[in-house]
């Protein structure tokens, strides 16, 4: 047997606590070992002590102030102090990584550009990129999505903006139900004015000088005549320089307007004979307005929207 | 199982069944049995006598609370010694008792002051005993810097002399692990003695 053996054994051997061969087998290495039996007088003094040392006593009231915390332990709230933090140097590392793991999800959700912490300059644009259900429906405006509507919205405006600029076609993507960012409807409402109706008329007469059936003419003219944004919009004559030409139909017009509370916007002549009015008036006058303009020549074409479910109605007609 | 009870008739095993049965009178006799055994078990654990008596008043209320879920499983006795380490390992992890211990005693208090002991037969010269003194003393503080987990096993193996399966079981480790913590315990012990025994 090694020293590091008897090493390891010594306390064993010291209190007696080892089997016979292995006493034995230590007993002749401490005969050779000076080192060990020196080792050997340190474990027996060491015991020795120990067995001298003095037991505790508990106090006299030991039993009584137990059976006293038994019949009335602790409050309830210092019990659950106790269970929640102590011992400190466990369960405060514990609670702190619980904070942080917290933090971290927290930090995760209301990120800045997540959906949840997104800006309010850009909410079409999330909707679009995600289709996150939980929206804070009482501090942004209602987003209602119609996928394709969405992607053509989203394709054609910039960021979060859907423009209004085609009318009609925006009124249509309304009617499928589909975005209606809180921007486009500030939009809308400065374009329109609440209870107002845009007419876009276009008046074809025939010209003193040159009478000219009115059909043939719109026939020969296609791209000038027939009504369409295109010409009553872009590059037309300006009224003024040839109002003399078509002052009877014009007149007769501006009566018409004046009669139902409405204004001429806009007044252009494209060719002889044939007029462009933007003429904006009360929603509850267009049913006689329109019944006056039939009377005054014959209706060639009409968009068929009906003033209740859009904001601009094109109208083309042939003058008496 | 009833270690140093020798003249009680009344065996450990049929008082928890008689309190178990809803006799919780016979708590206390159980109190009386086993509360110098947990005292010093405490006071060697924690370095301080009031440190101890609440530790072991501690025990000995959760020993009530969990008695009537007692199975037999192991004795008596190691199950009372599991709850008292467990309620040491606890209070001496705690920051409040790590901050407040200034010195680490075996049967003295923190402030040095000399604890009820029992009596004695220590017949030899005053020279004799100055010199035991100064030993335990030195025993004292190098058992008391150990780390807690090896203090433990320490205590229980060499003051309280409990067999190694004992210690495995109180502390739930592997017999493996407590020999060679015990090991390395009795190093750092043979270490700080130098000179000392």
């Amino acid at each position: 047997m090694d020293c590091v053996t008897v090493r390891d054994t010594i306390h064993d051997y010291a209190a007696g606590a080892v089997d016979p061969g292995t006493k034995a087998e230590i007993s002749r290495h401490l005969e050779e070992c000076p080192q060990c039996r020196l080792l050997l007088k340190q474990t027996k003094a060491y015991y020795a002590a120990i067995r001298r040392s003095r037991q505790a006593i508990p106090p006299a009231d030991f039993i009584e102030q137990t059976m006293e915390r038994i019949r009335h332990p602790r409050s309830r709230w210092r019990e659950l102090v106790s269970t929640l933090f102590l011992p400190l140097k466990i369960k405060i590392p514990l609670e702190a990584l619980g904070v942080v793991m917290v933090s971290v999800v927290i930090l995760i959700l209301y990120r800045p550009g997540s959906y949840l912490g997104q800006s309010p300059v850009a909410p079409a644009q999330n909707a679009a990129e995600t289709d996150h259900p939980a929206v804070d429906r009482t501090s942004r405006p209602t987003i209602q999505r119609v996928k394709s509507a969405r992607e053509d919205s989203v394709s054609e405006s910039a960021p979060g903006v859907m423009l209004a600029r085609d009318e009609e076609r925006a009124r249509e993507i309304d009617d499928a139900g589909t975005v209606q960012s809180e921007s486009t409807a500030m939009d809308t409402a400065k374009k329109h004015v609440p209870g107002k109706i845009i007419i876009a008329l276009n008046l074809h007469h025939t010209v003193e000088k040159n009478k000219t059936d009115a059909t043939e003419y719109r026939s020969g003219m296609p791209s000038k005549s027939v009504g369409g944004s295109s010409s009553f919009y872009g590059g037309a004559v300006p009224s003024e320089e040839k109002s003399a030409k078509s002052e009877g139909p014009v007149q007769k017009m501006k009566g018409l307007v004046a009669r139902n509370s409405g204004k001429i916007v806009k007044s252009t002549n494209n060719a002889p004979g044939s007029d462009s009015f933007l003429i904006e008036l009360p929603r509850d006058n267009y049913e006689s307005f329109l019944k006056e303009l039939r009377g005054m020549g014959e209706m060639i074409e009409k968009s068929s929207k009906q003033p209740a479910a859009a904001d601009r109605i094109i109208l083309d007609m042939n003058l008496k | 199982m009833n270690r140093g009870n020798k003249n009680v008739t009344v065996t450990d095993e049929e008082l928890i069944r008689r309190f178990q049965e809803g006799d919780k009178d016979v708590f206390p006799m159980l109190i009386k049995r086993h509360m110098n055994m947990v005292f010093n078990l405490c006071n060697r654990m924690m370095g301080d006598y009031d440190e101890a008596n609440d530790c072991a008043q501690e025990t000995f209320v959760k020993i009530y609370r969990g008695l009537d879920l007692f199975k037999f499983r192991s004795s008596f006795t190691t199950w009372i010694y599991r709850i008292a380490v467990n309620n040491c390992k606890n209070r001496l992890s705690s920051s409040h008792y790590r901050f407040s211990r200034r010195a680490v005693s075996l049967d003295t208090s923190a402030d040095g002051e000399r604890l009820p002991v029992q009596a004695g037969d220590d017949r030899s010269n005053p020279e004799t005993r100055w010199e035991r003194d100064e030993q335990m003393s030195a025993i004292r503080t190098a058992v008391g810097s150990l780390p807690d987990d090896l203090r433990i096993l320490v205590v229980l193996r060499d003051f309280e002399g409990r067999p190694y399966e004992d210690i495995a079981d109180i502390c739930r480790m592997k017999l493996g692990t407590v020999k060679s913590k015990l090991a390395r315990a009795r190093h750092i012990l043979r270490e700080s003695l130098k000179g000392a025994l």
